[in-house]
Formats: C-alpha cells, sequence, structure tokens
C-alpha cells in the first residue's frame, strides 16, 4: 500500500482539484505558481505510488463444496 | 446348490444393497420422453436410446435447467427397485447434452429469466472507476484466472483481492458459485465488486453458468457482479444477469481497473497543460494592462486637447474686441468730455488728434 494513508485515487482526486482551480473563479495569478508546484508534486508521488504499489490476494480459507463452513 | 431365499421385501432391500455398492453414482446419457412434474414437486421422466427406455425419478429443486421430451441430457444419480418392484434411477443432477439439447434449454431458460427482468439494463450497476476490494470467484488452477490475475497486476495496484476458490465446471460448480456469492455478500466489510471468472471451454463445459439458481444468485448480488467467462462468443445466462459481462477474463481485468500507466501519462499532460495555462492567463492580464494604459493616453490627449481648443476660441473673442480692429476699419476712439467748448482726444488708427467740441446735439 501507499506510504502515506492517502490512496492513489484519493490522490487522483485532489490532482483533479487543484486542475479544477485554474479554470474556476478562485483563480489567483499570485497563488498560481504555488499550486503548480503542488500540482506536478501530486503527480510525481501518483506516478511512484502506481509504479510501486502492488496487489494483496488473498484465497478465502474456507471451502465451497459443501454447505459447511470451516 | 442353495439358493439364497428372502423375503420381497428383503430381496428388495439387498438388491438396492448391491447396486449401491456397485454403482453407488452413475451418469447416464439418453432422451427424455414423458417429462411431467407432480404435485409440483416430484418430476418423473423416461430416459431412453434406441432400444432400452429407463424411468427416472427426481426433485423439483434439483431440477436446474429447463428439461423437455426429446431434449438429450446426462443425468446423474443412483439405480434403485421400489418396493413395488419398479427399476428407476433416482436423479441427483440432470445437464442437456448435445449443442441441440443445451442451446435448447438455455433459449428456454433466457427466455423465462428476461420476462421475469433479470436482464433488464436498468438492473445494471456500473462499476467503481478503481475499485479497493475486489472479490473474485473462480478455480486458481485455471488459465483463465491466470490471464485474469497478470493483467490486474500489470494493470494496477494497491488493491486487496480475495479468491474464492471453486469448481468452475460440472454439476457441483453452480452451487459452489452460489456458496461463494451468498460468502461475499454476507461479509462484514463487503468487496466493492465480485469477479467471476472462467476461461473458455466447450458449450457443455461452460453450461454451469446457466444454472438458473446461480444466475438468480448473481442477478440478486448486494455487490456489483463483473463476468468473464469464456471466449467473446460465449455468452451464458450468468453474463447476461452480472452487471457488466466482460467478453473474456483478460477483458474483465481491464474493465475492472485503469491502466497505471494510462494514468500516469494522464497526470502527467493535466500538469504540463497547466504551464501554458498560467503564461496564457498573464498574457491575457498584460493585454488588459496594456489596454487599459492606451485608454488613459487618449483620454489625456483628448483632454489636453480640449484646452488647446478652448483657449484658441478665447483668444478669438478677445480679438473681437479689440479696439484697435476697429480703428482700422476707419473707426476712431474718442476721449474727453463731449460738452462745447471741450478740448477732446480722437484716436485713429493712425494718428491722435486734439479737437475742441463746437457743437453737441442728442440724437
Amino acid at each position: 500500500m501507499n506510504k502515506s494513508d492517502t490512496t492513489i485515487q484519493q490522490k487522483i482526486d485532489q490532482l483533479d482539484a487543484l486542475v479544477a482551480w485554474f479554470d474556476g473563479d478562485d483563480f489567483q495569478l499570485e497563488q498560481a505558481s504555488k499550486k503548480l508546484q503542488e500540482a506536478a508534486k501530486l503527480a510525481k508521488s501518483i506516478e511512484q505510488d502506481l509504479n510501486t504499489v502492488s496487489n494483496e490476494v488473498a484465497q478465502v480459507k474456507r471451502s465451497f463444496a459443501s454447505d459447511s463452513a470451516e | 446348490m442353495v439358493h439364497p431365499t428372502f423375503s420381497v421385501s428383503d430381496f428388495v432391500a439387498i438388491t438396492n444393497q448391491t447396486l449401491e455398492y456397485a454403482y453407488p453414482l452413475i451418469e447416464v446419457e439418453g432422451e427424455v420422453a414423458s417429462f411431467k412434474v407432480n404435485q409440483g414437486k416430484f418430476v418423473f421422466f423416461d430416459l431412453k436410446d434406441e432400444k432400452a427406455s429407463v424411468g427416472c425419478f427426481m426433485m423439483v429443486f434439483q431440477l436446474r435447467v429447463p428439461v423437455e421430451d426429446g431434449m438429450r441430457v446426462v443425468v446423474t444419480g443412483s439405480p434403485k427397485l421400489t418396493q413395488w418392484g419398479k427399476f428407476s434411477l433416482t436423479i441427483k443432477s440432470i445437464r442437456p447434452s448435445g449443442e441441440g439439447s443445451i442451446k435448447k434449454s438455455f433459449e428456454i431458460l433466457k427466455a423465462r429469466l428476461d420476462k421475469e427482468g433479470l436482464f433488464a439494463t436498468d438492473r445494471k450497476r456500473s462499476l467503481p472507476t478503481v475499485p479497493r476490494r475486489v472479490a473474485v470467484i473462480s478455480s486458481p488452477q485455471a488459465a483463465g484466472y491466470a490471464d485474469f490475475m497478470k493483467i490486474v497486476n500489470d494493470r494496477w495496484g494497491g488493491l486487496h483481492i480475495d479468491v474464492a476458490a471453486v469448481t468452475v465446471q460440472g454439476s457441483d460448480a453452480p452451487d459452489q458459485i452460489i456458496r461463494a456469492l451468498n460468502y461475499f455478500t454476507t461479509q462484514e466489510e463487503l468487496a466493492d465488486v465480485i469477479v467471476i471468472i472462467r476461461g473458455g471451454g466447450s458449450a457443455d463445459d461452460l453450461s454451469a453458468f446457466n444454472d438458473e439458481q446461480l444466475v438468480r444468485a448473481v442477478a440478486a448480488s448486494r455487490i456489483p457482479v463483473l463476468t468473464g467467462i469464456g471466449h467473446e462468443v460465449d455468452v451464458s445466462l450468468c453474463d447476461l444477469a452480472a452487471d457488466v459481462r466482460a467478453a473474456t477474463p483478460s477483458n474483465a481485468a481491464q474493465l475492472l481497473v485503469p491502466n497505471r500507466q494510462d494514468i500516469v501519462r494522464q497526470t502527467q499532460l493535466q500538469v504540463q497543460s497547466l504551464v501554458p495555462q498560467v503564461l496564457g492567463i498573464i498574457e491575457r492580464l498584460r493585454r488588459q494592462a496594456e489596454g487599459k494604459v492606451e485608454r488613459a493616453t487618449e483620454a489625456t490627449e483628448e483632454r489636453v486637447q480640449d484646452y488647446y481648443n478652448q483657449l484658441a476660441y478665447t483668444k478669438r473673442l478677445l480679438a473681437e474686441f479689440d479696439p484697435m480692429r476697429a480703428m482700422q476699419r476707419g473707426y476712431a476712439l474718442i476721449r474727453g468730455s463731449a460738452r462745447v467748448g471741450e478740448m477732446i482726444e480722437i484716436e485713429t488708427a493712425k494718428a491722435i488728434i486734439e479737437a475742441e467740441v463746437k457743437k453737441y446735439e442728442q440724437k
């Protein structure tokens, strides 16, 4: 899993929100540089997470051959 | 030689004991004839071929696929001699056999379930864009499962995948898959999606996915179900009842999770597009500022010009009142008292003359 508690999807959502800020009414040129840096950092973090995180596979222990649960 | 002697009841019992020992469970293939259901509970029919016929008995709840006269089937059951001395097969399960019968059974059940609305598109739920918890029902030894897992792992990470190992072929498969579905839909922490995976096979191999109870269980699942069963051309009733049907196990993996490389490219493009966007905004603001300065300059110039024009007008007005201009036209300016005998001064354009008032008359 990710090093932080933030999931990849949450980071993608955050990036979407940042990108939307540039098109929104709250846009301020003075903050653009800072927001741009945040977006670049998030994109990098998403890339790192995606390239390193693996899936966790667990086989259910009970048998489904009969009705009785293990 | 002494022959054994039995009562009739003992004879029936020992015959059944012998049959049970010799053939605890057998499969018989044949054509269905005289199919009937009594009291809504008991199913009777004959199984026959060109030379012989045998009576069969089963309970309605064991009938998992539509059966009718003329259909070729494989029955699994035990031979038994009844207390009335009638030999029959007590059937545990029945499945259509041969392309024609499988297709016919499929079409009958499809029409019935379709009428009930199990395949209606408005029942279908969409899958989460990126699931976090996935429940997989498959045979981990099957090639289809391996294909599915490989592509899922290639495409995405961070998933928690629970796998229920079931048999995906044969008469036990539907019940095992139903139990796995029940297991996943009754867990405290529910999966975001259930995926049923089975690789390619013959129509007979895939017939488990046309089992009526399994199809109903798929349709009733409280968790969205994605199926990846067989090849692209194989469409089972489970596929029709599922929320999303993938053409193959590999395709199921593609529908389940996005491709991480696509996401990386997409996020990079998002960020890259921001720089020209900000530069565009700066350019727009610069143009707005330039425009304002230009308008201010023009307004100042107009104001100065107004002052010039007003000054020129005032100058022209003053010139009109200059007495010299009247004198140049022949008029004279007279100073002094206009009384007879008084001296006055007359100024013309060219001279100043002193004169005496000789006469004064009121006009």
